[in-house]
């Protein structure tokens, strides 16, 4: 029984893995897929969170309540679940009443009605790390039997997190798109200039600053930086500078 | 780089040979288009991501400005990663 369950499982998972048109939401199909497996009453919420180097944490939640209690361990930058996933050790806190450990946090999260948290590594790779946690509103909500389930589940999970992390890997790298938005800007303040003393168009004006470049040997951006802080055009005065 | 050389330039030959060797280039490093597409665009570029997919494919021609940049940026990304 248990078998056939986890079977259908991984079958959702990889339609899931080939439907979602992103990363977020294909985290937010394994959440739901994840709650689902934990009964259909909706007592017990789950999220999943991804940390990757660099980069800003994804998070996913079944509801909307998992989705504040993620992000308020967020403004702590510590909690049960960025324990699990950091260290990539399992966390249960069969009563939150009892437990002193991450005590801001969890006096957060009793605000919330939350009694006792389940928190499973989901192991990677190297360059990023995720975890999935699961939110009870009753006090010893998560059994032995439950515990083990998901820490099966956690390993399936595995699998397919990683296929996501590469398939959507390329997308998600935000020093690249900090450094490509920074270097748009210099190289298009430097074509206006261009433009403007030339009379010229804007593909001219990027010709100039790429066969300055090619010329200079040097990156288009440091030539474009150049000439926005007040150098000279580097002008190809191909016809001898007459006009 | 023009390996029939003598002949008055052709334009559209020439494209068709740029491109060829552009999208060459590009399966050969391994590179992800995103990132390609990304560091083209920090350099001015202006078509999408998908039509530089399409060029990159042999599918699409793109003005020949587009193509200078794309072979800028994929020269610039190598240079970067070879350091």
């Amino acid at each position: 029984m248990a078998q056939d369950s986890s079977l259908t499982t991984s079958d959702q998972m990889q339609d899931l893995l080939l439907e979602s048109p992103g990363f977020p939401e294909f985290l937010l199909g394994l959440a739901t897929i994840s709650a689902s497996l934990l009964g259909s009453d909706g007592s017990v919420t789950c999220t999943i969170t991804v940390e990757r180097d660099g980069g800003p944490a994804t998070v996913a939640s079944s509801s909307e309540e998992g989705r504040r209690l993620d992000e308020t361990q967020y403004a702590f930058d510590d909690g049960p679940c960025l324990t699990a996933a950091r260290q990539q050790r399992l966390v249960l806190i069969p009563d939150l009443k009892s437990d002193h450990r991450w005590s801001d946090y969890l006096e957060a999260a009793l605000k919330e009605g939350v009694r006792s948290v389940l928190a499973v590594p989901i192991p990677t790779d190297p360059f990023s790390h995720a975890g999935l946690n699961c939110y009870a509103n009753r006090m010893g909500a998560f059994s032995e039997e439950t515990v083990a389930l998901l820490g099966e589940h956690a390993a399936a999970m595995s699998r397919v997190l990683r296929i996501a992390l590469r398939l959507h890997g390329a997308e998600i790298h935000p020093d690249h798109l900090r450094a490509a938005l920074k270097s748009r800007a210099v190289v298009d303040a430097a074509v206006s200039l261009i433009m403007l003393q030339q009379h010229g168009g804007r593909e001219g004006a990027l010709e100039v600053l790429q066969l300055a470049a090619k010329s200079g040997n040097r990156r288009m951006q440091e030539v474009a930086t150049d000439i926005v802080r007040g150098a000279g055009l580097p002008g190809p005065r191909r016809d001898g500078g007459q006009e | 780089m023009n390996p029939f050389g003598t002949e008055g330039p052709e334009p559209a030959d020439r494209a068709v040979e740029e491109r060829r060797g552009t999208a060459e280039r590009f399966r050969k490093t391994d590179l992800p288009l995103a990132r390609l597409w990304t560091y083209y665009y920090g350099l001015g570029g202006g078509i999408d991501e998908m039509s530089l997919d399409a060029y990159l494919h042999e599918a699409l021609d793109i003005p020949a400005g587009q193509v200078a940049l794309i072979a800028m940026a994929m020269t610039e990304l190598m240079e970067g990663e070879s350091l």
